[in-house]
This record gives structure tokens, C-alpha cells and sequence, in this order.
């Protein structure tokens, strides 16, 4: 007896301890996929994060040497610039010696000479293009010589070796532009012509256009003279400019007034425009191109760089020039400035040795140092912006590394209005890529995020009337055996792969709705109307009618109805297309209402995206009110409360909470949705709320550009960034429905 | 003879009448009710005396519940119920189509076994009846549901505390805020479906003392499994079982001296 009474102890002993190690390993199991789970969210917030974050990095900047310029003995450069490894740079000083050295240390590379007598001697270098590396050098014995620095690479085994050269595309000749020296002088240069324009000694103004001609047999390059033309000008010049076209020549004079011309006939230049670009009392001392050579920088005495470029006019000349932007860079003024040769970034010295370093488009004042000892007289940025090159008036040379990856983002640019070049106003727009190579991307989320809260508007404005208002038919009117087959089949809908959906909106529904628009109105239009006739015919049929049909179906006998409201209009859609609308209602709208019409457009997402939503919201207001407990529905019945007074005073207000959750989840679920706007948008980053008009939306925007975006890019990171603002919203919505369901548990917890 | 477990000074205060002598108010004839095949109510013959606590007793399943809820058509909401007979309020059949139901509802006044107040105020729920009604006036409404309170005794401790929410309340005064509910739309019967099975000693106490006031204003019909509360607060008893009803008559002779082998075996506690 106690033999087995022990032995059923230790039985038991061994099933407590049994059941106890199961508790504990379900228990650690469930602990670690929890963990896990939010873990892993966590994971992907911090990743996206560290995407985005370098975006708004400071940029950074350090010296890596200073060091007297190179054959000190030739007097300070007439030119600096560097090559795109940045190893090499050269530098042009006035006996027409082009020094090549190394940007490391200043040792001397190779030296060559321009070919000019020994008693000429180098006014002045411009850069033409940087794309070409095409320079310009004014002689003291007139005319201009043109030459570019060129550079040879030779690997071998264990090193890559740069052999600078200079080369002459136009042949050593002296382009003659008459017998007098050219003080200052610009050119136009692009695959065809060449505009010079210059001020000579005699202070006048002239103006040659060249064709690019090349011989048959040696496929030289030489310069043909088309025209030449002389202008005048009040004021004494301080710079000028052409425009790599040769549309467009600007002289900036020292009143502070820039003058532009059209040079499109060079024979006769029109004046356009004078207009005052600098502030009351300052005094301009330099003007750049920005990249693409359509904004002008001018830098005044005041220490103010201001952006500009010409848009289109009202009054008689077809274009004026307008201020865009200003950056300060300091009080003392000025004195040379240089922009970036790939993208918009400017740098610019002031008198006081300071370098200011600013972004035009995403105005980011990026930063300021206090770089040389003496004034700045040349500023050489490497193609590629990571090295920079000072020349002081001390004949020192100063090397800077840096470190600025993404100037052009801004939150400003990034959120808010920007004047791009060219365009009229500053305007949201998001176009991250072009076929022209000086283009210049333009990144503004609002657009896209628009376009996000658009669709899913529209989604929410087919689905959530539709999803509620049957999930309150199903949950509170439906008979059983009816609900039991209504609900599974509207929830096995969200299986529904939403490719399909897409696909189906766009290559079959968006065609269909564009043939049959009138029908498709209509049919909005008359299927509630005729619900309501139709129920109130229901309500005035004889019992005898009303009592074959099984309680609680009568909403099925409802499809007969919409089925043929919805064929009559579509038949009756051509004809009245025709007979109202003159046969093309699209047509007749843009014409008579300015309405656009895109053949995928907000009504196609708000109904195939409303089809897929409609199913999340459907179930989940379902639930909730099918959760509302019996006991309050009857004890209101009871009261006598019709159905619909209970519905509305009891079921309602309780449901409520998970009602909206639904809308919420529904919502976030319209946020993220990719499939069906990548393939039903027309993904048009417009900025148009109209029903007939496309919209891009930023997951359509990341699965379309994603793939195609250099890695860490400026644009990459941005498409993270738009992830992460997705990412946020429907963290958002699906918390806030979250939260809400809690709350509505813990109260039914109490019922 | 019958050795009851209840003994008879409970009933002292209950005078002895006989049925007949009774104004009626629901009569109930020949009244049968299946859900689907399943009977549940065999040919019901009863009649309800108005201004009179008349309890309905039997063990579980006997359809007690279900007759009561058939005398405000609470059972229209559930399917394939199919009714025989007739049941009357004061003489006119409540199953007819020209009956409407929401004016039935509000004449007999129904309280369920598990406190049910809205997700409202206190003051909010026992003006729900009204408010359907289509009461507006703000006075009346006000002095409708002070009555009410006053008249479920539950004035004195949620009067000054009207906006709070119902589910403040404990149990038995929730139990009391749905009777306080149901009066406010001055229905003529009350149905109570085993209105203190869920609450404890104390606030059955406080219902079958309200009970006991409200039977002067009220027809109040009561199922209970309790049958020291039956005893307690009816003037009569119908004894049900299986569906059928053994026995009706006054509480005091149904408990004293029951006329069926039946009766006296589950009020002895031989079965139930």
C-alpha cells in the first residue's frame, strides 16, 4: 500500500516537474518570438534610419597641406585647377607657363609653355568648360589662345600613373579678334559654334561668333568666323558672360547693374534687360556661372552672393531676370567665388580669408573657414568636389580635403518650395533623373506624399462607406446562415494578390472607364438611388410577396436591382456620350470644364484599391460590432427600441472605437499599397487632387526608382527616406487603430 | 401532509385570494412555442393577475425563461422559433401583425438576469427609454428619471452623481439602475428574467424589497430558481416543468399545500 502510494508520488512528482519544464520552454518560446518580432522592427527602423541620417550631415572639411606655390619664381597663377583624381593640378601664370605639380605635396609635375613669343606675355585665363577642360588665355598682343589640359593614364602593376598634357583643339593660332588687346572677355563653347565676347583696350564691347569646322584630312578642329558685332555700354564692365548656347551674353558694370543681352543674331544684339543686381550702396566684384549655365551668381562688396536667372516676362520683353536666392558670406566682401562642376554647391572667399561654402538649391549654408592668411585670389574645386585649392596673395597654396556628400538635401528642399532653374515659381516637384547630364534633380517628398494621401483618400472614399456599412448589414441584420457565408467570402477577398488587382485596374478596368465614362457617373449616381427606391418598393409589397422570400435574404433579391442599373448605364453610356458630350466626353470636359483626364487616374485606385481594402476595413468593423454584447442590444429591444434605434444609440456609439480602428488599418493598409499604384497610377508626380487625374505615390516611387538609384547616393537616401516616411505613417495609422482596440477590449472586458 | 422546507410565515403578509377574484392582465392560451422540431412550451393556460408579483419556478430548461420572453416578443430575434396558441394582454393577442412590437416593448417592461446598463451615464441610461420616445423636454426628462430613481430606491445613492458612468456602480445597483429603466417608460408589466441570480445576498435583498413596492404599480412577472425568493416576494406561482405547467395558484398554497406530486417533489428539493 504504500509502496504504491509512493510510486504514484513520484508520478506525480515527475508530471509536475514534466509540465513545469513545458510551461517554462512555451513561455521562453513565446517570450523570444515577441522579442523577436519587435526586434526585428526596431532593426528596420534603425537601418532606415542610418540610410537617411548622412543626408543631413555636416559636411566636414580639413586641411591636408599648405605650401608655397610651385616655381615660386614666375609670380602668382592667372589660373589654378585640378584634375578629376585630384593629384594632379596646374596652374597658368602670365609668361604663359602651364606648371603641372603634384596637389600632395607641390613638387613639380612637368612644365609646358603656351606657344607665345617671349615678349608677349598672359592676360588672363578663363575656364570655357570644365567639361572639356577647355581654357582661354588673353595675350598682351591681342586675341585669344585657346588650349585645354588633358591627361594620360598609365597603369602599371602596382600604381596608376597621370601624364598631364596640354593640348590646342583649335591649333596654336592666335584667334584674332582685331589689333587691340582683350581686357576682358567671355566664351560660349558647345558642340557646334564658339561665341567670344570681349571688352578691348578701347574699352569697346565686341562680340564674334566662330563655327566649329573640322578638315576632311587631318580631322583638325579650326574656327570658322560667322559674324561680329560691337555693343554699347555706359559703364565701365566688370565681367561678362555668354551662355554655352550663345543665346544669352550678360555684363555685369560696376554701378551694380547687369545688362542681358539676346546674342541669338550675333550681328545685332538686343539689349533686353538692365537690371540693379547688387544692394543699394554695394558694388559687385564678380559673377560665375552656376553648373548648366543658367543661373549667375554676382558677388558684391557686401559679402552677398545672389542667384539668378531670367523667367519668363509679362510686359513686352520676353524674359526678365530675377533674384532667386542670396547667401551671406561675409561682411568684408567678396572677392572670388566658384561653383561646383557637377553639381550646384558654390564656394566663395571673402576679402577677410574666410571660405563659405553654400548649396544653392537646397540653400544649406554648409559651412565657413578661416582658410589663408591673405586675400583668396584663386579657388580650384576637383571635378569630383572632394578637394579644394586656395591661392593666396601670399603665394601660398592651400590644399583642403572634404567631406560633403549630400548639399542638395535639405529639409527645405525636401519639404518645402523650391525655385528650381527655369522654372516660373518655386514649386514642389519631384524628378530624380533625366536623360541630360547637366540636369539637376529635384527631390521634394511632397509631391509623392501627396499623391500617397490622395490615393488612399480615394481608396477610402469607395471602400470605407461600402466596408462599414456591410459590415454593419452582416453583423447586425444578417441572419446567421447568410452572415456565415457573406463573411468568409469577403474576407477570403484580402488573398486576393493585390499584382492581380493592379493589373486588372489597369489594363482592363482604366480603358473600360475611359469608354464608358458618362456610364461609370451614372452609375455612381443612380445604384444608391435605386437601393433606396428599391427598398422602398420592398417596404410597400404585400405581405404575400414579402413572406416567400426567407427572412433576412431580402438583401440578396438587392443584386437584381444593381445589376441592372449598372447595365443600363453602361448601355446607355455611348449614346449619351454622343448626344450630350459630342462624342468624347474627356474632350468635352477639358474643353468646357478644364478638367484633365489621365486614363489612370483617382477613380481607378479608388476603386481597385478600395477593392483591397474594402476587406481589412470590412472585417474588423465586422468584428466590433459583432462583439457588441447581446445583453445591451436586447435590454435596449426590450425598452422598445426599433432595430435601427438600437443600432444607432447602442451598437454604434460601442463600436465605435473598433469601427474606427478599422478605418485606421484600412487606411495605413492604402498608405503602403505598391502594386496597385505602381500599376494603375500613371505614376505622374502631379500635385492635383482632381478624381481624373494620376498621382505618384512614395511606395510606387521606391519599387519603380529603387532599383535604378546609385548605391548611397543623394538619391538613394532620399528613396530611404521616403521608405522611412511611409515606414512612419502606417506605424502611425496602425498604432493609432491599435491603441484604440486596446482601449475598446478593456471596455467590453467591463460589459 | 407536505413537509416543506419554506415555512409559512413567509406568507403572512400575502392575503389568500383566489385567481378569479383578479383583474388579469396577461392571459395565455393554449400557448406552445418550438424552436425548429424542438417543443419547448406544451399548450400554456395561465393567467396573469394584474398589480401582482407572479413568479415563474421550475428546474433548469423548462421553459420558463422562454414563456417569459414571449410575453414582450423577445424572442423574435432568434430563427426558426414557431409559436402556437394565443397569448394576450389585456385581451388582445400580442402576436398579430398589427401588433407593433416597439409599443409592446415599451408596455411590458423587460429586466434580463445579468445587470445590462448602456456604456452611458446613469442619468443617460434611464433616460434612453424616454429619449426614444421621442421626448425632448428637458424638465420632463429630469423629473421622469428622478422618479425613477426614487422609485427603484436608487435616489439616495447615485442622486448626486447622475453623470457618472453607469458602470461605476456595483452589481446590485446596476441591477437596480435597469429597473430604474425600465419604470422610466411607465410600462404596465415587468418582466424580470432571474433578476438577483447574479448578484450577491445583500442587493437581492434590496431588489426583492423593491420588487415587493413596485407589485402595487406594476404587473410583475419574475422567473427565479430561488424558491425562498418566489415564496418571498410572489402573490402566485406557476410551477413549470419540461415545458409544460404543472401547477398555478397562490404562492402561499402552491408552497403550503401544492396540488401535484410534482410541485411538492422540486419544491422539497428532490429534483431541480
Amino acid at each position: 500500500m504504500d509502496k504504491a502510494n509512493s510510486t504514484i508520488e513520484t508520478q506525480a512528482k515527475v508530471n509536475w516537474r514534466w509540465r513545469k519544464i513545458k510551461d517554462e520552454l512555451m513561455m521562453r518560446v513565446v517570450q523570444v518570438g515577441g522579442a523577436a518580432v519587435i526586434g526585428a522592427i526596431a532593426l528596420i527602423f534603425i537601418f532606415l534610419l542610418s540610410v537617411v541620417y548622412p543626408l543631413f550631415e555636416e559636411p566636414e572639411i580639413h586641411e591636408s597641406a599648405r605650401y608655397q606655390l610651385p616655381s615660386t619664381a614666375l609670380g602668382p597663377s592667372l589660373m589654378l585647377g585640378v584634375e578629376e583624381q585630384a593629384e594632379i593640378a596646374f596652374r597658368v601664370t602670365k609668361d604663359g607657363s602651364v606648371l603641372f605639380f603634384d596637389v600632395s605635396n607641390g613638387q613639380s609635375v612637368i612644365n609646358y609653355k603656351l606657344p607665345i613669343s617671349d615678349d608677349d606675355a598672359v592676360l588672363g585665363v578663363r575656364n570655357v568648360s570644365e567639361a572639356s577642360r577647355l581654357l582661354a588665355a588673353n595675350l598682351k598682343s591681342g586675341g585669344l589662345l585657346f588650349f585645354k589640359h588633358e591627361y594620360d593614364l598609365e597603369f602599371t602593376e602596382t600604381e596608376r600613373i597621370i601624364h598631364p598634357k596640354v593640348v590646342y583643339p583649335f591649333g596654336q593660332e592666335v584667334v584674332d579678334l582685331g589689333e587691340s588687346a582683350i581686357m576682358q572677355f567671355a566664351v560660349g563653347e558647345n558642340e557646334d559654334n564658339l561665341t567670344i565676347f570681349y571688352q578691348n583696350e578701347d574699352g569697346k564691347l565686341g562680340l564674334t561668333g566662330f563655327e566649329k569646322v573640322s578638315s576632311f584630312i587631318s580631322e583638325d578642329v579650326v574656327l570658322e568666323e560667322i559674324d561680329n558685332s560691337f555693343l554699347n555700354s555706359s559703364h565701365e564692365p566688370v565681367a561678362l558672360l555668354v551662355d554655352p548656347e550663345q543665346e544669352w551674353a550678360y555684363v555685369l558694370n560696376d554701378r551694380g547693374t547687369l545688362a542681358l543681352y539676346d546674342i541669338r543674331d550675333i550681328a545685332s544684339p538686343d539689349l533686353q534687360e538692365v537690371i540693379d543686381v547688387t544692394n543699394q550702396s554695394s558694388k559687385p566684384t564678380g559673377i560665375e556661372w552656376l553648373i548648366g549655365g543658367i543661373s549667375v551668381l554676382v558677388g558684391d562688396d557686401s559679402g552677398v552672393v545672389s542667384q539668378w536667372f531670367k523667367i519668363r516676362a509679362e510686359g513686352d520683353v520676353p524674359y526678365t531676370l530675377k533674384k532667386i536666392r542670396e547667401f551671406k558670406v561675409d561682411s568684408s566682401g567678396v572677392n572670388k567665388m566658384a561653383s561646383e562642376q557637377l553639381r550646384k554647391g558654390v564656394v566663395a572667399a571673402a576679402e577677410s580669408g574666410k571660405v563659405n561654402f553654400f548649396y544653392t538649391t537646397s540653400e544649406r549654408d554648409l559651412m565657413t573657414i578661416a582658410a589663408t592668411e591673405g586675400e583668396v585670389q584663386h579657388i580650384a574645386i576637383a571635378p569630383r568636389s572632394d578637394i579644394l585649392l586656395l591661392e593666396d596673395s601670399l603665394g601660398q597654396l592651400s590644399v583642403w580635403d572634404m567631406d560633403n556628400h549630400h548639399p542638395e538635401s535639405s529639409l527645405s528642399g525636401l519639404w518645402g518650395k523650391v525655385w528650381y532653374e527655369d522654372y516660373q515659381k518655386p514649386d514642389y516637384i519631384w524628378q530624380s533623373s533625366s536623360a541630360s547630364s547637366d540636369f539637376e534633380p529635384k527631390y521634394s517628398l511632397i509631391p509623392l506624399t501627396f499623391g500617397t494621401i490622395k490615393a488612399a483618400f480615394y481608396a477610402m472614399l469607395f471602400a470605407m462607406p461600402l466596408a462599414i456599412c456591410g459590415a454593419i448589414f452582416t453583423a447586425y441584420f444578417m441572419r446567421p446562415k447568410m452572415r456565415a457565408l457573406v463573411k468568409p467570402s469577403i474576407e477570403i477577398m484580402e488573398a486576393l494578390p493585390t499584382v492581380i488587382l493592379g493589373f486588372l485596374a489597369g489594363l482592363w478596368l482604366a480603358p473600360y472607364i475611359e469608354q464608358h465614362l458618362p456610364g461609370v457617373v451614372f452609375v455612381l449616381i443612380f445604384v444608391p438611388l435605386g437601393i433606396i427606391l428599391s427598398a422602398l418598393i420592398w417596404w410597400r409589397l404585400p405581405f404575400e410577396i414579402k413572406s416567400k422570400i426567407p427572412e433576412g435574404w431580402e438583401a440578396a433579391i438587392l443584386a437584381l436591382p444593381i445589376i441592372t442599373i449598372v447595365m443600363l448605364c453602361m448601355s446607355a453610356s455611348t449614346a449619351v456620350e454622343g448626344a450630350l458630350f459630342e462624342g468624347n466626353i474627356r474632350i468635352w470636359m477639358s474643353e468646357n470644364l478644364g478638367v484633365g483626364f489621365d486614363q489612370r487616374n483617382a477613380l481607378i485606385i479608388g476603386i481597385a484599391m478600395g477593392f483591397a481594402v474594402i476587406p481589412t476595413i470590412f472585417s474588423i468593423a465586422e468584428d466590433a460590432i459583432f462583439s457588441v454584447p447581446k445583453h445591451l442590444t436586447s435590454g435596449s429591444l426590450a425598452l422598445g427600441a426599433t432595430p435601427w434605434q438600437t443600432l444607432v444609440r447602442v451598437v454604434l456609439p460601442s463600436a465605435s472605437p473598433g469601427i474606427f480602428s478599422a478605418v485606421m488599418i484600412g487606411f495605413g493598409r492604402a498608405v503602403g499599397e505598391t502594386m496597385i499604384v505602381l500599376m494603375a497610377t500613371g505614376n505622374t508626380p502631379v500635385m492635383d487632387f482632381g478624381i481624373f487625374e494620376g498621382m505618384r505615390t512614395l511606395s510606387a516611387n521606391v519599387a519603380v526608382e529603387l532599383p535604378e538609384s546609385e548605391v548611397d547616393s543623394t538619391h538613394y537616401r532620399i528613396l530611404f527616406l521616403a521608405a522611412f516616411v511611409l515606414f512612419m505613417f502606417t506605424f502611425f495609422f496602425n498604432t493609432i487603430a491599435e491603441i484604440v482596440r486596446q482601449r475598446l477590449r478593456r471596455k467590453y472586458a467591463t460589459l | 401532509m407536505a413537509t416543506t422546507s419554506i415555512s409559512s410565515d413567509l406568507f403572512e403578509n400575502q392575503a389568500s385570494r383566489s385567481i378569479d377574484q383578479e383583474d388579469i392582465c396577461i392571459t395565455c392560451e393554449d400557448f406552445s412555442l418550438s424552436y425548429g422540431t424542438k417543443q419547448a412550451l406544451f399548450d400554456i393556460n395561465l393567467k396573469i393577475p394584474t398589480n401582482r408579483a407572479t413568479a415563474f419556478i421550475g428546474p433548469s430548461g423548462c421553459g420558463k425563461s422562454t414563456l417569459l420572453r414571449c410575453m414582450n416578443r423577445m424572442n423574435d430575434l432568434i430563427d426558426g422559433i414557431n409559436i402556437s396558441g394565443q397569448m394576450k394582454l389585456h385581451g388582445k393577442d400580442i402576436n398579430t401583425r398589427d401588433v407593433n412590437v416597439t409599443e409592446l416593448r415599451q408596455q411590458v417592461g423587460m429586466v434580463f438576469q445579468k445587470p445590462n446598463p448602456f456604456p452611458k451615464s446613469i442619468f443617460e441610461n434611464v433616460a434612453y427609454g424616454l429619449r426614444l420616445q421621442g421626448i425632448t423636454n428637458k424638465t420632463e426628462i429630469e423629473d421622469r428619471v428622478e422618479w425613477s430613481l426614487v422609485n427603484s430606491a436608487l435616489w439616495g445613492e447615485v442622486g448626486d452623481r447622475l453623470q457618472d458612468n453607469a458602470f461605476s456602480l456595483s452589481g446590485g445597483q446596476q441591477q437596480r439602475l435597469v429597473i430604474a429603466r425600465a419604470i422610466a417608460v411607465r410600462p404596465q408589466v415587468l418582466l424580470l428574467d432571474e433578476p438577483a441570480s447574479a448578484l450577491d445576498p445583500i442587493s437581492t435583498l434590496k431588489i426583492e424589497e423593491l420588487i415587493a413596492e413596485l407589485k402595487s404599480q406594476y404587473t410583475v412577472v419574475i422567473v427565479t430558481h430561488n424558491m425562498q425568493q418566489a415564496a418571498r416576494v410572489s402573490d402566485y406561482t406557476a410551477f413549470l416543468y419540461l415545458g409544460k405547467l404543472i401547477e398555478f395558484g397562490p404562492t402561499n398554497v402552491l408552497f403550503t399545500a401544492p396540488g401535484e406530486r410534482q410541485t411538492e417533489d422540486y419544491i422539497t428539493g428532490r429534483y431541480g
